[in-house]
């Protein structure tokens, strides 16, 4: 028995730890470095066209964080199937690929497409990229047009249905339980934080795109935060991420009520992370005396809550 | 194969206040290295919240038979000053070797043009080129005074120098893009290799001609991951599609190096 395993909904995963959208390129650019494989892998952003994203400088750090303005460069659906998949086929845990679009009918069609490939096991819906101009985070900032964007995507997918929600707003639980109620399976959150970085030498804006989404340790309280404020208002589970590191980071996630947890810039600062996650994980349960994570999902939520 | 290891600092040589020369123990990197690949490297002690991200270098010299690498470093900011500040036998966690190093060629002559700290990989390539019978002229560009060091860790290779604030009437004032100019006219070169900031690499490029097509360009851009993760890295490089039109490829992945033909300034 594999006390490491997670349900998240219809979603079966090994162990709860994921790699997170953006940071793990498409799969095939980590998996040299992993030496145990995560639960779960999600892809680059994908968009119906091919995108070139935004101009350079796409990076700064700041304490304790990077902020990026990436802007979706992907090699659109097209390309995707003829020359990505196959270089994913035969990672062996759950591909999960990330979708975003301009219009909800761009949101649909990638859904149907990307339905029908036998290397991806879920979708997640990107409704939260504060690095493109239309769609993006404009969908997840609005209850009305995030509820739209997820029941289109739900009506047109085969497969489990994961909705990326955006800290960029007042009151993320609005946001939740408008996609729990357009059908989502999952909600996992959070994206990146808009920020901005100044040099002060030039007196310009560090960024090409001048403003980027701020991810890393900086934004672990709000995503903690937010976790636990979600789940004392949805019934289904959360992908809970932002900022985290260490294993007590995916402690301190699992316990605000997320069950599973993603790792996004940890990754890119060391690839070898993800995997040292789940062993030391499974260390811990052993440890601990752990049979199943649910004991530990949701720990510091108010006690009525803790089921 | 990259790998991710933790490699051992033998010597920090300090240069002047601006350039340090890291010797490193890192066998299983100089192992495989090439000329023209970097490695990406934690500047900050384990777990380190400021500076977060690791730091991308070129290797400037290989030792194999030793296991060593060695890093030439420009003290630009918080990263750097911490690297010259380094001691014998402090423990370095380093990602390498990665991206795509120089297209060596065996025959004929080969032209290396330096903008200031990227000379630090043509130190690499001149070694292997003139081991395999290539005739190497190497050409710097550099800032000022200080910046005059560099030319001693090539001085195996009698560098024309060129520099923009000279100190002394005896020391020529210019670009390395005029000094490039007048190379190519005197001579036939068969390959040249050019390393430096962004305008130079511009300029030479627009410069460059019909010899563009024997000319190869290592580039930098702000890096996240290094490993071609994050898609912080692009520059523009021609579709494959024969359209002109062009698209962001990697810097880690595809690069550092990329054929003067093939990229887009
Ligand atoms: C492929 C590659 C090879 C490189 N090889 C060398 C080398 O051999 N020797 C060397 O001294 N430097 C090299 N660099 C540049 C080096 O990575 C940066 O100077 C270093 O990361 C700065 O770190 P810092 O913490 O000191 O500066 P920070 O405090 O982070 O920044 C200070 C300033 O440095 C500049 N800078 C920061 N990061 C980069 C970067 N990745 N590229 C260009 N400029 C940057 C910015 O203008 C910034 O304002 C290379 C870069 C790349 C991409
Ligand atoms: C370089 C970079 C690129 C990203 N690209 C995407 C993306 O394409 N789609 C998406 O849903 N999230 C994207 N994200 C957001 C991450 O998936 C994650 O939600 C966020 O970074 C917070 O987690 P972290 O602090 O662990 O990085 C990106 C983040 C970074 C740093
Ligand atoms: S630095 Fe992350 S893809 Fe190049």
């Amino acid at each position: 028995m594999n006390r490491l395993s997670v349900n998240l909904g219809k979603l079966q995963l090994t162990n709860p730890i994921i790699t997170a959208s953006g940071t793990c390129g498409f799969g095939y650019e980590l998996s040299p470095y992993l030496t145990t494989l995560p639960g779960g892998i999600v892809l680059k952003g994908l968009t119906l066209e091919e995108r070139q994203g935004n101009p350079t400088p796409r990076i700064a750090e700041t304490p304790a964080g990077i902020l990026n303005s990436i802007g979706l460069q992907n090699p659109g659906l097209a390309k995707f199937k003829q020359s990505y998949r196959t270089k994913i086929a035969d990672i062996d845990t759950c591909i999960i690929a990330n979708i975003s679009g301009n219009t909800v009918e761009e949101y649909a069609r990638l859904t149907e497409e990307l339905s029908k490939l036998a290397e991806i096991d879920a979708i997640e819906v990107n409704i939260s990229c504060p690095n493109v101009k239309k769609g993006g985070m404009a969908f997840g900032t609005d209850p009305i047009a995030a509820h739209q964007v997820v029941s289109e995507v739900v009506k047109r997918s085969s497969l489990p249905v994961i909705a990326k929600l955006s800290p960029n707003v007042t009151d993320i639980r609005v946001i939740a339980r408008a996609v729990e109620e357009a059908g989502a399976d999952v909600i996992s959150m959070i994206n990146t934080m808009l920020g901005m970085k100044i040099d002060i030498r030039s007196g310009c804006p560090v960024l090409g795109n001048i403003m980027g989404g701020l991810s890393g340790p900086a934004i672990r309280p709000i995503a903690i935060r937010m976790v636990y404020q979600v789940a004392q208002v949805v019934d289904i589970p959360i992908i809970g991420m932002g900022g985290v590191r260490t294993l007590e980071d995916v402690l301190e996630m699992l316990m605000a009520g997320a069950t599973a947890v993603s790792v996004g810039t940890a990754t890119m600062i060391d690839p070898a992370l993800p995997s040292r996650l789940v062993q030391e994980l499974a260390d811990y349960c052993r440890e601990k005396e752990i049979v199943n994570l649910k004991s530990i999902v949701g720990m510091a939520l108010p006690s009525e809550m803790n089921v | 194969m990259s790998q991710i290891c933790r490699s051992q600092i033998i010597e920090v040589l300090h240069l002047n206040d601006r350039y340090s020369c890291l010797q490193i123990y890192a066998p299983q990197i100089a192992e495989t290295a090439q000329a023209g690949q970097f490695v990406n490297l934690q500047v900050g002690e384990d777990g380190s919240i400021d500076p977060l991200l690791k730091r991308p270098f070129s290797i400037h010299r290989i030792d194999r038979e030793l296991g060593m690498i060695y890093l030439l470093i420009k003290v630009v900011g918080v990263g750097t000053e911490k690297l010259q500040k380094m001691k014998a036998g402090q423990g370095l966690e380093m990602i390498g070797p990665l991206g795509h190093g120089f297209r060596l060629q065996n025959t004929g002559k080969a032209l290396l043009v330096a903008g200031g700290i990227g000379i630090a990989p043509l130190y690499e390539l001149a070694v292997q080129l003139s081991e395999s019978g290539v005739e190497v002229t190497v050409l710097l560009g550099v800032t000022d005074q200080k910046d005059l060091i560099l030319s001693t860790v090539m001085e195996e290779y009698d560098p024309q120098i060129i520099m923009v604030n000279p100190g002394v009437s005896s020391q020529r004032k210019g670009l390395v893009t005029e000094l490039a100019a007048e190379c190519l006219s005197s001579k036939e070169y068969d390959q040249i290799y050019v390393c430096g900031p962004e305008p130079m690499l511009k300029a030479l490029h627009q410069q460059l001609g019909s010899n563009l097509i024997n000319s190869q360009f290592s580039l930098e851009e702000r890096m996240g991951c290094g490993v071609g993760l994050c898609f912080s890295c692009v520059c523009k490089v021609k579709q494959d599609d024969g359209t002109g039109e062009w698209k962001h490829e990697r810097v880690c992945t595809c690069g550092p190096v990329f054929m003067g033909n093939e990229v887009v300034f």
